[in-house]
């Protein structure tokens, strides 16, 4: 059960998946579940920062998912854009809870990989992109998803807009203040995204 | 140096035509070099090797826990509940007095109270690593 491996299944869309769960068919959530895990474990990574809580938000998403599938209701959009309202809910909490803990700032923190961060991840990762993900995880929630699908999703400006309830020109607007906002952010944080252009 | 906002151009020597350039195109690759930096510092990452397997099986055996998922159907139909409560009640009234009707009628109320909010906050308090 929950295998969602049945090639019949492969094909479907997820209305058509979505309708086969509503009948309470678990391998039809199993190939949701796989269609869409690593999606939403990369958008839990990116606005958490580490792997040990991607997993555990990860799981946390898809266990809600399931206890509250039978009470989805199509509205037009996609069947991702529940799972990432959700996702985006976890993470909100997350950030509640750890800001009530206390802050160290990044730079106190010695950089040490963990044992669990992937080789390939860590040897990609330059320090400059480390210091460009702590900026962008200072946006607002909104802009940040916004990125993250525009860029790890490769999705479209209509796309996103329809997973986020906008208009296709209201997420280029969004897009272009993000990119304000984040060349604002770097500049003020002295980190030299643009000296190699100007130079 | 400013970027001339409009052109103006002669076609065929005589008419002269006014082209108005948009905005994003007179700064085309204004926040190219950021996009640039993005598209490499946000690349999708892959889980770890077994993570999803495991969740998958971690979510198999939620789909199968009783309290998780769907509430369970009813096992009863509703109007044969109410038509065996009213024969019981009638029986009830003519066996003993108006009192003993009342006092039944409470206590049964007041179970059915406990028993949904103890359904309720189990549900809540429910943790998710099963």
């Amino acid at each position: 059960m929950l295998n969602g491996n049945s090639n019949g299944h492969k094909e479907m869309s997820d209305q058509e998946i979505l309708a086969l769960t509503s009948q309470g068919s678990q391998d039809a959530y199993g190939l949701l579940y796989q269609r869409y895990v690593g999606r939403i474990y990369n958008y839990v990574y990116y606005r958490t920062g580490n792997h040990h809580d991607a997993e555990d938000l990860t799981a946390r998403v898809f266990m809600r998912a399931m206890r509250h599938i039978q009470n989805y209701q199509d509205r037009g959009v996609p069947f991702s854009a529940w799972l990432y309202r959700i996702a985006h809910n976890l993470v909100a909490n997350w950030h509640r809870d750890n800001s009530r803990k206390q802050e160290i700032p990044l730079d106190d923190i010695p950089y040490h990989p963990s044992e669990r961060q992937l080789p390939e991840t860590s040897l990609m990762r330059t320090e400059e992109q480390d210091s460009l993900l702590a900026v962008i995880r200072q946006l607002p929630a909104e802009r940040q998803q916004l990125l993250i699908l525009k860029f790890v999703e490769h999705y479209s400006n209509a796309e996103i807009g329809r997973m986020m309830g906008r208009t296709e020109g209201a997420i280029k607007s969004l897009y272009h203040r993000t990119l304000i906002s984040l060349r604002a952010r770097m500049e003020g944080d002295e980190i030299s995204v643009f000296s190699n252009h100007e130079n | 140096m400013k970027s001339p906002s409009s052109v103006i151009m002669k076609i065929n020597g005589r008419h002269k035509m006014k082209f108005v350039i948009p905005k994003q195109l007179k700064n085309p690759s204004q926040f190219r070099p950021l996009e640039h930096q993005l598209a490499g510092a946000l690349t999708p990452v892959t889980p770890r090797a077994g993570f999803a397997a495991e969740l998958q099986a971690k979510l198999s055996r939620a789909a199968h826990a009783p309290t998780i998922g769907v509430r369970p159907a009813p096992t009863f139909d509703k109007s044969l509940v109410t038509s065996v409560a009213a024969i019981a009640t009638g029986l009830l009234l003519m066996v003993s007095g108006f009192r003993a009707v009342v006092s039944v009628a409470g206590v049964i109320v007041l179970l059915l109270q406990f028993n949904r909010e103890r359904k309720s906050s189990s549900t809540l308090q429910r943790p998710l690593s099963q």
